[in-house]
């Protein structure tokens, strides 16, 4: 047991140092938890003032590397909103279809790569023994689906070039659905054993909290009402009047409160919201596993999240079925003076875009708010209260199940650059 | 003397220190127009672009252009979100799952004057051609 214990991990999330995490113990008790997201305030709000709307979607999307499609969809929403556009039906499955491929891809990707080795009891997936190869090509076939669905709808899995204000500049061929039916029907037994290991994971940490979360009557992730678990239902536009802003002196990162306390959002809030709206494919092949839900257990977020991907593909199949999508006339679009507010479930969580645009369509303000800034403060409170179950374990292992707990949470800390750094003990060509 | 069909490019035109690969591509694509030049990010699907690949990126800690040919030499970041799956970690995967035969990185420097990169390049892809 370390009765005094000070834990500094250095640059969380990248070595360009995107957050770091001290912890101070003395006589036994948890004295401080600083989180310090080190990397957030990009000036996203001030850069985008006076830029015109039609590019303010696709700029804006560089927010994020991974979930570029979310940015993209959230700021076409708020334009939209402000111009009084009304997307035509196929435009919104389209849209659907887009989110779906990005919430595959990038559920599978932390689900295996990063969330597997702490089941396995290893440091990465590089250590993954021979036994492991079969789930390393099933990952790549589940995150292939996922990129392919976003490529075929979209035009690209990252910074999509298709979807615009009003419409898609392109449309899927009959050809390419079925195609994509084929693959992602392919994906979904590996998708049936990923939620079975996460189901039979016995990582637990369980605090009641509230949750918060876009809840949409066919689990799509981009309209309906914001709901909480303690029964508060708000309207899109209003979202922003039940949050407050909390300055975090030690982090870049502006932290949120949800009528005042702390809460959470991502997939564990929307799978406790909203199960019951799940592909009905879904419910029936896996009503043991959504039994777990209501659960307050921050582990199974990542099991909501495994659930999530065959919900996902579930839909998806079905929309690719049943639909054959046409040429359309995009909607005119006008500039005009006014505010508009796009709100969607990001793969993290609830995404916030708020947009002023002045008569000539240019942003005259801006308002973003990202699901990780959202839980940063109960991620935080979180972190404190693990640490006193955990203080008779050696220190690395310490450092290694609150990494575990920050991971839960898939947190959005960083961008989208990434360089190369070269171990030079080489000689080039 | 290889055949390069297609340069995977990386980089996010709004980081300055990351932008330089895609603001190289227009000219590179008239010096090389026999080679498809295509912005790529790292969690789309490396492995469906072939067992050989070709890759345009911005390294750290170099003041000319690179050739790196030696997956081991990457580093890997350490991982905790997918955010964290760069062009390093993608690679190593993919040479420990036996999906990659060879890898050819055209390393660019942070802080270069473009038209220095385009004449390295040049130099850098012209004989890998030739």
């Amino acid at each position: 047991m370390h009765d005094s214990l000070d834990i500094n991990i250095e640059q969380i999330s990248k070595t360009e140092g995107h957050a770091d995490l001290e912890v101070k113990v003395r006589a036994g008790k948890v004295q401080d938890v600083k989180l310090k997201i080190s990397e957030n305030k990009r000036f996203y709000t001030q850069a985008v003032r006076n830029r015109h709307f039609v590019s303010v979607p696709q700029f804006v999307s560089r927010i994020c590397g991974t979930c570029s499609i979310a940015h993209l969809t959230c700021s076409t929403e708020a334009v939209e909103k402000c111009l009084g556009i009304t997307p035509s039906p196929q435009t919104e499955l389209l849209r659907k279809l887009a989110v779906y491929g990005m919430m595959i891809r990038d559920h599978a990707m932390h689900l295996y790569f990063f969330c597997l080795p702490d089941i396995f009891k290893v440091d990465s997936v590089f250590e993954f023994d021979k036994s492991k190869d079969q789930l390393v090509k099933q990952a790549f076939a589940v995150k292939g689906a996922g990129n392919n669905l976003s490529k075929v709808v979209a035009g690209r899995a990252i910074h999509a070039t298709y979807e615009r204000i009003g419409s898609f500049s392109h449309i899927p061929s009959k050809e390419d659905c079925k195609v994509m039916i084929k693959e992602l029907k392919s994906a979904r037994d590996h998708v049936l054993d990923l939620i079975k290991i996460f189901y039979d994971c016995d990582f637990a940490f369980n605090r009641k909290t509230t949750f918060v979360a876009l809840v949409t009557k066919d689990y799509s992730f981009l309209e309906g009402e914001i709901r909480s678990s303690d029964g508060t239902v708000i309207k899109e536009e209003d979202y922003w009047d039940h949050l407050s802003r909390v300055v975090i002196p030690y982090s870049q990162a502006t932290g949120f409160k949800f009528k005042g306390d702390e809460f959470m959002v991502g997939a564990l809030a929307r799978m406790n919201l909203n199960k019951d709206s799940l592909h009905r494919n879904t419910r029936k092949d896996i009503p043991k596993y959504l039994s777990v839900f209501p659960s307050y257990n921050i582990y199974h977020n990542n099991l909501a999240q495994a659930i999530e991907i065959l919900h996902c593909i579930d839909h998806s199949i079905q929309m690719l079925e049943e639909n054959e999508f046409k040429e359309e006339s995009p909607p005119a679009v006008r500039s005009r003076k006014g505010r508009g507010i796009g709100v969607i479930e990001a793969p993290r969580g609830t995404l916030y875009h708020m947009l002023e645009l002045d008569g000539d369509g240019k942003v005259k303000y801006a308002n973003f708010v990202i699901p990780t800034a959202q839980n940063q403060i109960k991620m935080e409170k979180d972190i404190a209260l693990v640490i006193p179950q955990i203080l008779d374990m050696p220190k690395h292992d310490i450092h290694h199940e609150l990494e575990k707990v920050v991971r839960a949470y898939d947190p959005c800390l960083s961008c989208a650059s990434h360089f190369l750094r070269i171990k030079w003990n080489r000689s080039f060509v | 003397m290889a055949s390069i069909k297609t340069i995977l490019v990386f980089g996010n035109p709004l980081v300055k220190k990351d932008r330089l690969p895609l603001m190289l591509m227009p000219e590179l694509r008239k010096a090389f127009p026999q080679i498809e030049f295509k912005e790529f990010d790292a969690v789309e699907d490396l492995q469906k672009e072939g067992k050989i690949l070709y890759i345009l990126d911005s390294v750290e800690g170099i003041d000319q252009v690179e050739v790196i040919t030696d997956i081991d030499m990457l580093q890997v970041n350490k991982i905790y979100s997918v955010h964290d799956f760069d062009l390093a970690y993608s690679l190593k995967l993919l040479k420990k799952m036996d999906m990659v035969d060879k890898v050819v990185i055209f390393g660019v420097p942070m802080k270069i004057r473009k038209d220095q990169a385009v004449r390295q390049l040049k130099q850098k892809i012209g004989s890998i051609l030739s």
